[in-house]
Parts: structure tokens; C-alpha cells; sequence
């Protein structure tokens, strides 16, 4: 994990504090074996159901919906987090959380979690299968509906 | 927590998150699943997400049994856009079809009459189901006690509450249509808690953003029953005074105490009101399985449950999700997925003979539209607090500076993953 520095232009200190992590405690706790990282059975039991409440904007383990063209012009995709790098995620994660990202509601989300469990986040994330995941299509509705 | 991990370990954790999706669940399921059946009341937001994640999280080794009136799913989120006229019913009406392929979910259209706690006993109007765990999400009941004038159908079709997405929404939005320039809408916001904190306030905005389009004369008048706009109230309490400036007439504090359906005039304490087109927003309780089961106090309307399980404090292996829950906090459909992803992994764990998290983090996003593009949001993440035993706010949520474009576009994103998470 040496060369986990990633976009380091903001040496913050949720930066240096990872950094800190990720020599000292914190990497070894995620268990780094064969070039995996692993959780603890009570680590992947609090992120599962922490980065599936993700999944009302980044989709189902980070699979977040594409579109299709038929939507308001002034839509927007949110970003698919499944299968990218956990650097990647990381950098972007401790950005919002400090500011030096900038963000229309991700800095307040990444402000609430602690920095061991952005590090599972990204870790999770990164650990899911990319997929093409459609939008779901709507159907008219039926005229029992009272 | 230090064990050195080796590969077994590993692909034991990561198949606890999800990762070993290759196994679809409907065809791991076994003819008798091992770790028993979970039955669902309620195919909501609350309900849907349960049902999917049981079986995501168990690989198939939970049996999951749906029970819902309806055969469609029709979104409460958005609903206030077919009244501002952006959308329509049929854009947020969705089949249950994906849910049930991909996960191997059974469906039992039908309602439920009784549960029987000590057997693990539901009655149906069509049967009884026996069951492992009970998961109780009705969603809110409508509580029309004080206002028997507007308790039947036929007077929910001069005035529809349309705070349940369908066919009263499509009502409201035709007399919208048909209300001659210059005429006045009025509606009211009931004493809080009631589903969707901040969806009256949208609501007010979209038949403002309608009429600025196409009756410019036309007034919208809102009577709170509350003290004041509770929910981004900064940015609604501007967006009254400044986009719709002499058009929304917000009124604190000025609950309706009388309604006269013929002349559709409504009093409060202070003002008397004629509306062209009335809304009235019942006050809202627990639906009414969880009033029937057993699953409130007397004097009080909602379900209280432990926050690590949604265990009932009152019934033993009864877990209660939604709107009906008693949380202190916004009765969102996010929240509402978010419980229902905590609840479906501790009934694993619990299945299973391990401990369910004890400490569960979610977040949560309420986002408002205020014409047709432009929506701003309010944001939290809460944590479990095991002094207090509930889930509080934790640091640094918060809402939009101002309404805009570009979270319009996230707000639609929201809708179409939250759609997706819970219906595929
Ligand atoms: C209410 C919707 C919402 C929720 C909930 C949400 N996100 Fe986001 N996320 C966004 C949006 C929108 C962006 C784009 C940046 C912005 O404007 O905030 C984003 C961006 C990101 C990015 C940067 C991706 C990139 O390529 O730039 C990461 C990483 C991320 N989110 C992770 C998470 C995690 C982890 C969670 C759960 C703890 C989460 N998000 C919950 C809406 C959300």
C-alpha cells in the first residue's frame, strides 16, 4: 500500500491522517492478503448496509443507473462507483469530506462518516462488478389503483 | 477484528457484501431454504428493499413472501410533478416484475387481516402464512376521524388528499386544469410527524410553477398546521417571497378546523378560505395493520422498534419498517430503504446465529422541486447512538445553498437509482 498516494496536491489533514491510518492500524485491520483486502466479519457486516444507502443515488453496490436519452435535458447521471480503483475513491471521498472538492451534496454526506469507514467505502466499492445497469422503465398505471 | 485474513476469510466477507452475485439467489434457492421465511407487509419503498436485500444478503437462503394489495408500484417521490405538469402518473408507475425474477421473490397480491403473534401466523383475505420473521410496512394510515365529511371516496374526489400516488393525483392535477384563471388552490400541511416532511412545500411550489406558466391571476394558498415551514425552511420560506412572490400566500400556525365540502370553504382560527381547488392532508398514523396487530400504544400512533433490528418493542419476532416507524425523524423514502437495509441484514445475521451490526451509519437525501428543472436538497447522515439507543444526526448534513438546474438533474438521478435499487 506504499504507493497509495493518489492526488496528493492537498495535503490536508484528513490526508495526513490517512496516510497515518494506512501505514499504521488501519490497512492491516482491512487484512491485505494476496493483494486483496478483506474485512472483518463485524467491518463487512457495518458496510454493507452503510454503502447500500448509497445505492438510493449510486445504484445497487455502486451500480448507478445510465442514461438513455429520453430524460430532461438538464439531467444528469450520478457516478457509478462499482469496480473503481480504491485510491480513486478514496482521493475523491477525503476531498468532499474536506472541501478541497467541490461538491453539490457530497461534502455533507462524507462529513457524517469516520475515516475508517470512508477506507471500507472505498474498499467495497471497489470490490464490485461493474455492470450496465438500465433505468428501470415505467408502465402506465392500471385503473384499479383507487 | 485482527485476525490475519487469508482468502477464505475474504470471500466470506465480500459474499456477506454482496459481491458473489454470479449465484443468482432465485436459482440457489434450495426447495426448503435453510435459514426460513421472512414475510413482508407492504410492497413500498420499505418493503421492496427488504424483500431484495434479505435475499441478496442470505444467497438465496432466506425465503422471502411479499404481501401487497396492489399489483403496482406508483412512487410518492415525484408525485408532485404531475401537478406542476413535468410528469405524469404513468412516468413513476412501476411493475414488480424485475424484483421478483431477479431475486426470487413470491408476490401474494392480497391484504392482510390479523397477525398472530404467538403462532408466526398471518391471515390473508385469501389463506394464512406462517412465518420465521414478520416485517410489518404499511406505510402511513390516513386519519380522517375529525374530518368524517371527508372520509368516502366520493368526497376524496372533490377533495383528494393525493398524498398516496395514483389516481388522486391525476384528480388534483385534472381540476388544476380545469380551474379558470385567477381562482385560488388551497391546501393545508397537517401537525407533523406525517410522511414526507418537506412534500407539502414542493407541492405548493409545483401548482405555483403551473400557474406562473399558465394562469398568472391564480393564488396558492397554503395553511400550515405547524408553527412554521418545517422542513428547508430558508429556502422555501425565500422561494414563497421571491420566485413566487404575490402568487404563494404561506400561512403558520392556521390549522383547519372546519371543512364545508359543497362551497369547498375551509376555517382555521383566524381566516375563512374559499378554494376553487381544495387539498386537504389528512393527519397520519401508522397504517392500520400496525394499529390492528397490536404494534402501537394506545396514545400514540406510531411503532416504536429497536434501531440495530426494527424489532417491535411490543411484539417479539415483528420487525416494523417506514413511515410507521416512531424515529424522530423525516418519514423519507430514503429513509425509509435505509431501514429496511439495516433490518434485512440483521434478520441475516440473526437467521444465521451471528450478532447484527451495532452501530448503523445510513444517510439520508430529501430532494424538492421547485418548477419543472430546478430542485435543492436537504442532506444527514445518522448514526446510532447507543446511549440513547436511537439514530441521531450525525456531523455535518445540511440542505443546497439555493434551488438550481444541476441538482434538478441529480434529483431525477435519485429517483431513477432509488427505482432501480428498489424494483430490480
Ligand atoms: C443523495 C444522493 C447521494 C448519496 C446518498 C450519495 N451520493 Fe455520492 N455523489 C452524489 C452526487 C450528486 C455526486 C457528484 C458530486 C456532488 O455534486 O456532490 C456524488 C459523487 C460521489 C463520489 C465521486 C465520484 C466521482 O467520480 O467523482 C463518490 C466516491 C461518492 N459520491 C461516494 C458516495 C458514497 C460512498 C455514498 C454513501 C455513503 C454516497 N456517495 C452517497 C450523490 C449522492
Amino acid at each position: 500500500m506504499q504507493q497509495t498516494t493518489g492526488p496528493m496536491k492537498t495535503a490536508s489533514s484528513s490526508w495526513l491522517l490517512l496516510i497515518g491510518l494506512i501505514t499504521s492500524s488501519l490497512w492491516p485491520a482491512l487484512g491485505h492478503a494476496d493483494g486483496v483486502f478483506a474485512f472483518t466479519a463485524e467491518q463487512a457486516t457495518h458496510v454493507r448496509a452503510l454503502a447500500a444507502s448509497c445505492a438510493a443515488c449510486h445504484g445497487t453496490l455502486g451500480n448507478a443507473v445510465v442514461k438513455e436519452g429520453n430524460g430532461p435535458p438538464s439531467e444528469e447521471n450520478n457516478p457509478v462507483l462499482a469496480g473503481r480503483s480504491r485510491e480513486d475513491l478514496l482521493s475523491k471521498l477525503l476531498g468532499f469530506r474536506d472541501g478541497s472538492r467541490k461538491a453539490t451534496i457530497m461534502h455533507q454526506h462524507s462529513k457524517g462518516l469516520s475515516l475508517e469507514e470512508i477506507a471500507l467505502l472505498a474498499t467495497h466499492f471497489s470490490q464490485q462488478k461493474p455492470i450496465n445497469q438500465p433505468r428501470l422503465q415505467p408502465q402506465a398505471l392500471k385503473a384499479e389503483h383507487g | 477484528m485482527a485476525d490475519p485474513l487469508n482468502r477464505r476469510t475474504f470471500i466470506k466477507a465480500v459474499g456477506a457484501t454482496g459481491l458473489l452475485l454470479a449465484s443468482r439467489p432465485s436459482l440457489a434457492m434450495a426447495s426448503k431454504p435453510p435459514l426460513g421465511r421472512v414475510v413482508i407487509v407492504g410492497g413500498g419503498y420499505a418493503g421492496a428493499t427488504a424483500a431484495k436485500y434479505l435475499r441478496l444478503w442470505s444467497m438465496g437462503s432466506i425465503e422471502v413472501i411479499v404481501v401487497e394489495a396492489n399489483s403496482q408500484f406508483v412512487s410518492c417521490p415525484m408525485s408532485n410533478l404531475v401537478l406542476g405538469g413535468s410528469k405524469t402518473i404513468h412516468d413513476l408507475t412501476f411493475a414488480y416484475d424485475a424484483l421478483k425474477a431477479n431475486h426470487g421473490i413470491v408476490f401474494r397480491h392480497d391484504t392482510v387481516t390479523a397477525i398472530d403473534a404467538a403462532a408466526k401466523k398471518i391471515s390473508l383475505l385469501g389463506g394464512t402464512l406462517s412465518y420465521d420473521r414478520l416485517i410489518v410496512a404499511p406505510g402511513v394510515d390516513f386519519n380522517y376521524q375529525d374530518w368524517p365529511m371527508l372520509a368516502s371516496a366520493e368526497a376524496q374526489k372533490q377533495v383528494p388528499h393525493a398524498w398516496k400516488a395514483g389516481w388522486q393525483t391525476v384528480n388534483l392535477r385534472r381540476q388544476l386544469e380545469a380551474m379558470p384563471d385567477g381562482g385560488v388552490f388551497v391546501m393545508n400541511v397537517p401537525k407533523a410527524p406525517y410522511r414526507c416532511p418537506p412534500g407539502p412545500y414542493e407541492r405548493a411550489c409545483q401548482v405555483a410553477s403551473y400557474f406562473k406558466q399558465h394562469k398568472a391571476k391564480s393564488k396558492v394558498i397554503v395553511l400550515d398546521a405547524n408553527a412554521e415551514i418545517i422542513s428547508k425552511k430558508g429556502l422555501f420560506a425565500k422561494v414563497f417571497n421571491e420566485t413566487y412572490a404575490g402568487m404563494i400566500d404561506y400561512r403558520p400556525d392556521n390549522a383547519i378546523t372546519n371543512v364545508n365540502l359543497a362551497s369547498k370553504t375551509v376555517s382555521t382560527e383566524f381566516d375563512t378560505v374559499k378554494a376553487d381547488v381544495l387539498n386537504f392532508i389528512p393527519p397520519q398514523r401508522a397504517g392500520k395493520i400496525a394499529q390492528v396487530a397490536g404494534l402501537t400504544e394506545k396514545d400514540y400512533p406510531w411503532c416504536d422498534v429497536n434501531f440495530l433490528t426494527y424489532e417491535s418493542k411490543l411484539v417479539p419476532n415483528v420487525h416494523v419498517l417506514g413511515d410507521s416507524v416512531a424515529a424522530g425523524l423525516p418519514k423519507s423514502a430514503h429513509m425509509a430503504t435505509n431501514q429496511a437495509k439495516v433490518c434485512a441484514s440483521a434478520i441475516v445475521q440473526i437467521l444465521s446465529g451471528h450478532l447484527p451490526d451495532a452501530a448503523p451509519v445510513f444517510a439520508n437525501t430529501c430532494y424538492s422541486f421547485i418548477n419543472d428543472n430546478a430542485a435543492m436538497h436537504v442532506a444527514n447522515v445518522y448514526r446510532y447512538d447507543a446511549g440513547k439507543k436511537m439514530m441521531v444526526s450525525a456531523e455535518g448534513g445540511g440542505v443546497s445553498v439555493s434551488p438550481n438546474e444541476k441538482e434538478g438533474g441529480y434529483a431525477q438521478a435519485w429517483a431513477n437509482n432509488i427505482w432501480a435499487d428498489t424494483l430490480s
